[in-house]
């Protein structure tokens, strides 16, 4: 009698807002946003005897958004920024990344390490004409243990910037020391992302032997 | 559901824009969050399905191929600012342009959520919809170039934060109007529902053959009609305000390397793509719902019905089952 009743309701008499709920639904899940915005990136991992001092991030972007870049903060001379337009670039068309962590999630033998400032950043144009964000992001973490995994992604949670790694998509700089040993390798990982649903990100691995 | 999120999600640009509902403590110059408490143990990922996972992997094709036209469109327009125009030129622009547009619509994105309910929720047909769809397209591009114009010709401060802004301002009114259409929506269903109720409960109508008689108030066809156009146009206008930030990153690009005829053909090209995928999910939308609700008023829906039931019956045998090899 219940499941009578019940069907009566939803079939019979709310058939076709019941219709639409299941479409609406299935709308709903491609509501994500999309990209608009391209960046090819790289990263620099930079170790000294004991530790994992920081990591180095290169963005380079689409020509769209770096043409806008070039347009709001002046000319460029000899593909470079002169330091009070490097500022301006930084306070206006990057700080507000801290709200997105930068766009980067990192790990260090599995425990997330927050990104919520970064260092010495630059704006550059490169030889193709695109321009390029570099900034370090400090992690001071010691190197312990017989090995050290760092798991460094680039992907922006609200999709409107779409983040690929470039074909060399990671370097060891070593400081004062041998060159130490490690492995290096890119993932591709899919995961579900609040409210857009699932992604595809880059994962770059690098596994110090200690 | 739909309408509520719509209005929460106002997409920003993250280079200018906070997240929505970022209620995070203001950060000092520093960068330390200036009353920072111990952060909470980071959530364990979520894995998608394989349905999910097919889904990502589409995404990421199809972004890639966007990344390849952006820079052959840039490439492109940058060439002809050096080099003049030629036959080639118009080609390669609106060809690459069209393209774009095709595989920006079916990415998420640009309130085809809108467009499906839209089609959904009203009494649309296949002209309708492939109307909708180019219209929508249109009116992303007009209200872009507008604000590229405009900005271009009158603002001296910094392009991308401003029209960022005014993008950001233009989606809360879009997600304001859309909601107040939505109510109205709701308010005609409910209508459509009691009515339904104080007539035959057994009459049941697909949305494309109610009769005069049952239309409400008893008011002709032609009047529900015309007032459907009425709430389609205002669809059409409260969505298609919003600028597409890629129409409007072409337009400056174009306006930048002084190829601006080039870049408005080019933003016609990309119309004309993200239309034709639009209309086409307009059309697939008006055609399954035609073909589910036909579905249910035949012998389906009663089969349905009764699986329910013994479905339901089932499940109290099961658990009266369990219960008393639980207590013997």
């Amino acid at each position: 009698m219940i499941a009578r009743a019940f069907t009566e309701f939803t079939i019979l008499r709310l058939k076709k807002p019941a219709v639409a709920v299941a479409l609406l639904v299935a709308a709903f899940a491609s509501l994500a946003a999309h990209p608009h915005v391209w960046i090819d990136g790289f990263v620099e991992v930079r170790v000294d005897d004991s530790r994992i001092a920081a990591v180095r991030a290169h963005w380079t972007f689409d020509p769209f958004f770096s043409e806008m870049i070039v347009l709001d903060f002046g000319p460029v001379s000899n593909g470079t920024f002169t330091d009070r337009q490097i500022e301006a670039i930084r306070r206006n068309a990057f700080d507000n990344l801290r709200h997105y962590s930068y766009f980067t999630s990192l790990e260090i033998n599995g425990r997330k390490i927050p990104v919520e400032q970064v260092e010495r950043f630059r704006a550059s144009i490169t030889e193709e004409g695109f321009l390029r964000y570099s900034f370090d992001i400090p992690i001071n973490a010691s190197l312990s243990g017989q090995s050290t995994t760092v798991r460094i992604a680039m992907y922006d949670e609200s999709y409107f910037t779409d983040i690929v790694f470039e074909r060399n998509y990671a370097r060891v700089l070593t400081e004062g020391i041998a060159p130490r040993r490690y492995r290096k390798r890119l993932l591709s990982e899919q995961h579900i992302i609040p409210v857009w649903g699932p992604v595809t990100r880059e994962v770059v691995e690098i596994v110090f032997e200690n | 559901m739909l309408l509520v999120y719509t209005a929460a999600s106002a997409q920003p640009n993250p280079f200018f824009d906070r997240p929505p509902g970022d209620l995070q403590p203001p950060l000092s110059d520093d960068g330390r969050a200036e009353d920072a408490e111990q952060p909470p143990a980071p959530a364990q990922p979520r894995r998608p399905s394989a349905v999910g996972r097919i889904t990502a992997d589409a995404a990421r094709a199809i972004a890639g191929w966007q990344r390849d036209l952006n820079h052959r469109l840039a490439t492109t327009l940058r060439a002809v600012s050096q080099d003049g125009l030629n036959p080639g030129s118009w080609f390669g622009v609106l060809g690459f342009a069209f393209l774009f547009g095709v595989l920006h619509a079916i990415l998420p994105g640009h309130r085809k959520s809108v467009l499906v309910s839209y089609c959904i929720a009203d009494r649309a047909r296949v002209g309708h919809g492939i109307a909708l769809g180019f219209l929508f397209a249109l009116m992303h591009a007009i209200s872009a170039a507008l604000i590229v114009f405009v900005t271009v010709s009158l603002v001296e401060i910094s392009l991308g934060s401003t029209i960022a802004r005014i993008s950001h301002a233009t989606q809360v009114v879009s997600s304001l109007l859309l909601l107040a259409i939505g109510v109205v929506f709701c308010v005609l269903a409910g209508r459509e529902i009691l009515h339904h109720r104080r007539g035959n409960g057994a009459c049941c109508h697909t949305a494309a053959r109610i009769p005069e008689a049952h239309t409400p108030q008893g008011s002709s066809l032609e009047g529900a009609t015309s007032g459907g156009n009425m709430r389609w146009i205002a669809v059409v206008l409260s969505t298609g305000i919003i600028p597409c930030p890629i129409t409007t990153a072409l337009l400056l690009f174009a306006v930048s390397v002084n190829a601006v005829a080039l870049g408005i053909a080019a933003v016609v090209a990309l119309s004309a793509g993200l239309g034709i995928a639009l209309a086409g999910l307009a059309v697939l939308t008006i055609f399954v719902k035609e073909r589910v609700l036909a579905l249910l008023e035949k012998r389906t829906g009663h089969l349905l019905h009764a699986g329910v039931e013994l479905a339901g019956s089932f499940m109290i045998l099961l658990v009266g089952a369990v219960t008393l090899m639980v207590l013997v």
